[in-house]
């Protein structure tokens, strides 16, 4: 990082005007609950409408920081707000809130079309036998999408037009060195998120039928969704319910950190220039109104004013079969073992971690990289240091030396590319973190001397959000509980990095050379799934092939939304969207 | 019409080019073809199965009494990619993967606004695109990456089955662990491609009641007969070495013009022959390439062949237009050009039919053509008989013969070819030899700096002489020509630079005798250098191994066969290994090519829709 960006951005962003949820996750930022709410707009009161939006206003979190760590220098902290709020709309929300025709034609064909409609597209349903017809919205989806999918614009009752998300959590400086106030911090959280909820549908009652709630979530027909980090005994983990440990992985832009810190934190989190330095991806990526890494400013809807420092959201309620997961994992861990020439009882949880960490691409307890730590022996030299520098630390908080080791770790958390393993043995080809961000396994110069670093992969970040859903304690790991994953992934274009991702990545393999073989975690699988776990070219062992994989994830809904700006959500407010 | 055909899309775009930058643009295709490195990035990139770019000059579409195109101010570049992936992807990966290399190729196309950033980019391929009105593939399972994988598996596995015969069980168990680790990210399984999008999804499905209502009206249809052509085409010249003809593969362009002066009968409906002609095409079998086209179950009639990999017809309706041509508003303003009053543009007196195919061939000779225009006569007359009806000179085919002339009349030759069917990275002879290239280049570049140096102020004068006395000739030439026709290219100018050579000699002498013979050194250096590189830039690359459809789908196969196997096999012990690779063989015959193995035209050898693999 010698010469000086010129491609970085003179002026910071607008934090003040960018909502909350897009800048930074608020899971990572202790706030382990979350309640979505979806709201629809009569379209014949809409007057009704604007009024709420009006009031609520005040209560929408913005992007401004409380954390003075990530502060930007003459930035002013806000408050920490107990309950986070944010709001969402869908395609057919705008339209029931009357914005002008030239400001809805201009928008996204995919955003317009709505997810339910773009089901072949995402794998969300199988290919139709011949003569059979099919629903307009997938099965096994919860109720409240039931009016998702429609070719009329009109909107119509039970329609999905709003999503406001609530985060709730407590600030981390509050809990006592010995964390005995844990639980009663958390029970805080809780307790303020219902009483925002109740906040919410008194302000939705008072619109006199103009802003109703739409029920419909999960086997009850729950008026809203809830979604809660996995507890440990630490209190909420980074795990979700497969046993994963997760959110490790987020792309860095410019803007998004001040001067000082935006360098360090987008190595292995931004982009990989050909001199192999890491930099902030552009800002037109994540957020609409700035240049992308097409070099340019991607067309969008009029007027500008109400789309800059918006963005687009896909909202993806993914629930997880923890039985047929448990199940296929241990038995394929026990032909492992074997195929490792261990025992398959006494080390099958051996077996288990590393076949876990195959399909994923960390080994699952703490989400160390296989491309740092390839074999369990490197990872448990890799656990060893780690825990010998945080018991120096613990010993002697000044510790210099060891305070730089911990950085120094925790950078190899995210730190790490593809070049010197394309064949996959550390980390396969196939594996979901591989997919989802290949970062320069796609390079097509990458044997020769001008490589191109991430060049291919730029355009196909995603900024992921949300949380387990489930309850924080779920012991019931059979398929029909109601757990997973509450998904959502924030980009400027769902269709050029969302969808791609989804379509060409989790449910496709051309990139990574494994022809129709999906993901190992999220792809629809067939009789014939499976995995190629590469063997090392060295050793005289060949390749295990993780075969008969079972349907893991299945969608239960969600759909496209639009996150506009504070200054997008005054005009919709106030109902002044003129593109003249 | 789909553009789609399995995990393929066929792209074509035509681009317009001033004429005098044709032969410019050539010469990058010939040298790209010299200095194969310049492909490295499409090679790197490997989203392609077959590629071509063919310059279409004004005097060369086709004419079979129907009229010249040399009305035309423009020639045409025509680009044809069949590749992987959806449309943006594709021109995603263009641009933000081989941007130079782009601009390079598209250097002389009129209103070209370079590779980055996208949004132009995309506009103008877009606005420049023709759709394909049918598109077969002979293998829509797999894309190039997975061709090229089981081209991998196919010798492996050859090997293996040697190596089998004689060694012992514990032997055998060694070489295929190394065997199994060598291709342990080739097993790989071909499949239904991704949608490319709900539209393309629906029509696939839609068109499927049209296809069956006119599988069953054909049966009964007597084809129409067309007033014969005003004059038989002429027999065209070939060049000794064709660059249609590369590494092993043909790559056959006709442009075949469509009837459009008379009105035909289709369904009891008078409508025009280009209606009908892309009706015909609409509803013509494609591959067994999606579950719609399953449901339909008739494959194509290209697959009735084992050599075509890829086929596609395209109705050039007319060339496109890019709008007025900007020059400057200097120079507007000196010659005073009036921006109200519309430039000349482009039309085609005619529609034109695009038949693009790439198909095995031993050479590009005229027998080796005419061999697979047999063979497409021989297995799809009905077919071919339902396009062509709709073309000028139809009359004229009477058998498999007068077929042959008739395609060949219509052939355009393939400018610049471009497959990768290379299992590994092929060392493709750079034909400039590195050491000679850059010691030649050096030096020559050394004599010229210096000598140019010596002599400025000489060359700068006769430079000028030479373009007074160009432009002298110039305007004589038109002035003789008169206005009643266009010049056409290059050959009109020579007069004018004979006369500017000459003009410029005679001044350069007279101030400095040496200035002229460097200039000519210079010049001499230029036109042998270009000659040399147009020359051993028209060689054909070597041939992939195995890279002939026959062995393609036999590598299909076997890829197929082998995964399930490697699956039940993981864990067993030598000799039941060894036992059950002799199985192996004797059920699948890695060296039969022909049997058993995949047909043309399927997605896969087994387990499609639901069937168990
Ligand atoms: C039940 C569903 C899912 C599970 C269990 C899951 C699991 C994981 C895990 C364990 C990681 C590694 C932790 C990390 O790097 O942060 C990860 C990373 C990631 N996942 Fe997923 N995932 C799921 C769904 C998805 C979906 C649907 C997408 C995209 C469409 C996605 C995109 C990503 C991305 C972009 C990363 C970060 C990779 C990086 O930056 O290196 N995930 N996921």
């Amino acid at each position: 990082m010698s010469s000086v960006d010129l491609t970085a951005p003179r002026r910071g962003l607008n934090l003040a005007d960018i909502q909350g949820n897009v800048l930074l996750p608020y899971g990572k930022q202790g706030f382990p609950y979350a309640r979505y709410v979806f709201l629809r707009v009569d379209p014949h009161k809409e007057e009704g409408a604007r009024k709420f939006l009006t009031l609520l206003l005040p209560k929408i979190t913005s992007a401004l920081p409380w954390d003075s760590k990530i502060a930007f220098p003459d930035e002013v902290l806000e408050p920490r707000p107990a309950v986070a709020w944010n709001l969402a709309f869908t395609f057919r929300g705008l339209y029931a809130l009357g914005l002008p025709t030239t400001t809805l034609r201009a928008m996204p064909a995919e955003f317009i079309d709505g997810m339910a409609a773009r089901a072949h597209i995402l794998g969300d349903r199988p290919e139709r036998d011949r003569g059979e017809e099919q629903a307009a919205v997938p099965p096994h989806w919860d109720a409240i999408w039931r009016h998702a999918a429609t070719r009329t614009c009109e909107p119509s009752a039970g329609q999905v037009h709003m999503l406001l998300s609530l985060n709730a959590g407590f600030d981390p400086k509050r809990l006592a060195p010995d964390r005995a106030n844990l639980s009663s911090l958390l029970a805080e959280a809780r307790a303020s998120l219902e009483a925002a909820y109740a906040d919410l549908v008194g302000r939705c009652e008072a619109t006199g039928g103009a802003v109703q709630i739409v029920p419909g979530h999960g086997p009850d027909r729950l008026p809203y969704q809830d979604a809660a980090a996995v507890c440990d005994a630490n209190g909420p983990s980074k795990r979700e319910h497969f046993g994963f440990a997760d959110g490790f992985g987020d792309p860095v832009f410019h803007g998004q950190y001040p001067a000082g810190v935006i360098a360090e934190r987008a190595i292995g989190q931004g982009k990989l220039k050909p001199d192999q330095t890491w930099a902030p991806l552009a800002t037109g990526e994540f957020l609409l109104g700035y240049v992308d890494e097409a070099q340019e400013i991607p067309g969008q809807t009029y007027p500008f004013e109400f789309t800059r420092n918006g963005t687009f959201m896909a909202y993806r309620k993914l629930h997880e079969n923890l039985g047929a997961f448990d199940r296929w994992v241990e038995t394929t861990a026990r032909a492992l073992a074997r195929h490792l020439g261990l025992d398959p009882d006494a080390d099958l949880p051996r077996a288990r971690q590393t076949l876990m960490a195959k399909l994923a691409g960390r080994w699952p307890d703490d989400g160390v990289p296989l491309s740092v730590a390839p074999t369990w022996d490197a990872y448990q030299a890799f656990r060893q240091h780690e825990a010998a520098v945080e018991a120096r630390l613990k010993a002697d908080p000044d510790d210099r030396a060891a305070a730089a080791e911990k950085a120094a770790i925790r950078r190899q958390y995210v730190d790490f590319t593809f070049a010197d393993d394309l064949a996959g043995h550390k980390c396969p080809v196939a594996a979901h973190l591989r997919r989802v961000n290949p970062r320069d396994a796609l390079d097509p110069k990458l044997g020769t001397r001008d490589r191109m670093g991430s060049a291919l992969n730029n355009r196909r970040r995603i900024l992921r959000r949300g949380l387990p859903y489930g309850g924080p304690d779920n012991a019931t790991r059979d398929d029909a509980g109601e757990h997973g994953i509450i998904f959502m992934a924030i980009c400027a274009s769902l269709f050029r990095q969302f969808e791609f991702v989804q379509q060409q990545w989790l449910q496709y393999g051309l990139d990574f050379n494994v022809g129709n073989d999906t993901c190992p975690l999220l792809g629809n699988h067939g009789p014939d799934a499976k995995i190629v776990i590469p063997a090392d070219p060295g050793s005289d062992r060949p390749p295990f092939i993780a075969a008969r994989i079972p349907q893991l994830v299945e969608v239960r809904g969600g759909d496209y939304f639009f996150i506009p700006s504070l200054t997008g959500l005054r005009m919709l407010a106030l109902g002044i969207v003129d593109p003249t | 019409m789909s553009n789609v055909a399995g995990k393929a899309y066929g792209m074509n775009v035509i681009t317009p080019m001033k004429p005098w930058k044709t032969s410019l643009n050539t010469l990058i295709f010939r040298f790209g073809r010299l200095n194969p490195e310049t492909l490295s990035g499409l090679l790197g990139l490997s989203l392609i199965h077959f590629a071509r770019w063919v310059m279409i000059r004004r005097d060369q579409w086709p004419d079979l009494g129907q009229g010249s195109q040399r009305h035309l101010r423009n020639d045409y570049m025509l680009f044809c990619s069949n590749f992987n992936g959806t449309w943006d992807q594709y021109i995603d990966a263009f641009s933000d993967g081989i941007p130079n290399g782009l601009d390079l190729f598209w250097y002389s196309s009129t209103g070209y606004p370079h590779s980055v950033p996208i949004t132009p980019f995309k506009d103008y391929i877009r606005h420049n695109q023709l759709d394909t009105s049918y598109y077969y593939n002979a293998t829509p399972g797999s894309a190039q990456r997975d061709i090229k994988s089981a081209l991998r598996v196919l010798p492996a596995l050859r090997r293996l089955a040697a190596l089998h015969a004689r060694q012992s069980p514990a032997a055998f168990a060694a070489s295929w662990r190394r065997s199994i680790t060598a291709l342990q990210n080739d097993l790989g399984t071909p499949g239904d491609a991704p949608v490319a999008s709900n539209d393309t999804r629906e029509a696939d499905w839609n068109r499927k009641a049209a296809v069956e209502a006119l599988i069953r009206e054909r049966a009964s249809r007597a084809p129409d007969a067309l007033p014969p052509p005003a004059s038989a085409p002429a027999p065209k010249p070939r060049p000794a070495k064709t660059t249609s003809f590369d590494g092993g593969h043909y790559f056959l362009t006709l442009l075949i013009p469509v009837q459009n002066q008379t009105l035909v009968k289709h369904y009891g409906i008078e409508c025009s022959a280009v209606q009908r002609l892309r009706d015909v095409l609409a509803t013509l079998p494609t591959a067994l390439q999606s579950k719609a086209t399953r449901a339909i179950g008739l494959n194509s009639p290209f697959a009735r062949n084992r050599r075509t990999h890829l086929a596609r017809l395209v109705v050039i309706n007319d060339v496109q237009y890019n709008g007025r041509e900007g020059e400057g508003a200097v120079l507007g303003a000196i010659k005073q050009t009036s921006l109200v009053t519309p430039q000349a543009q482009d039309r085609l007196s005619c529609p034109f039919l695009l038949f693009a195919a790439d198909f095995d061939a031993a050479d590009g000779s005229e027998a080796t053509v005419r061999g697979y225009l047999t063979e497409l006569w021989r297995t799809m007359e009905p077919e071919l008989r339902a396009v062509l009806e709709n073309c000028y000179g139809y009359t004229r085919i009477r058998d498999a013969e007068s077929f042959c002339d008739y395609a060949l009349a219509c052939e355009v030759e393939t400018t610049m070819p471009f497959n990768d069917y290379w299992a590994n990275a092929p060392e493709l002879p750079n034909r400039i030899p590195g050491l000679l290239k850059r010691a030649a280049l050096i030096a020559a570049a050394a004599l010229v700096a210096s000598l140019v140096l010596v002599h400025a102020s000489s060359i700068v004068t006769g430079a000028l002489a030479y373009a007074m006395g160009a432009a002298a000739g110039w305007l004589f030439h038109r002035a003789r020509a008169g206005k009643q026709q266009q010049p056409s290219g290059l050959r009109s100018a020579v007069p004018a630079m004979i006369v500017g050579a000459l003009l410029a000699a005679v001044i350069a002498a007279g101030r400095d005798p040496a200035s002229l013979v460097v200039s000519a050194a210079v010049a001499l250096f230029a036109v042998l250098a270009g000659r040399s590189i147009v020359r051993t830039g028209r060689e054909p690359f070597p041939t992939a191994p195995d890279s002939d459809l026959r062995s393609v789908l036999k590598a299909l196969y076997l890829q197929q066969q082998l995964v399930p196997f490697v699956i039940d096999h993981q864990g067993v012990d030598d000799a039941a290994l060894h036992a059950g690779f002799a199985r192996f063989i004797a059920e699948h015959a890695p060296d039969n090519v022909d049997a058993p193995t995949q047909p043309p035209g399927v997605m896969r050898s087994r387990g499609v829709d639901g069937d168990r693999p």
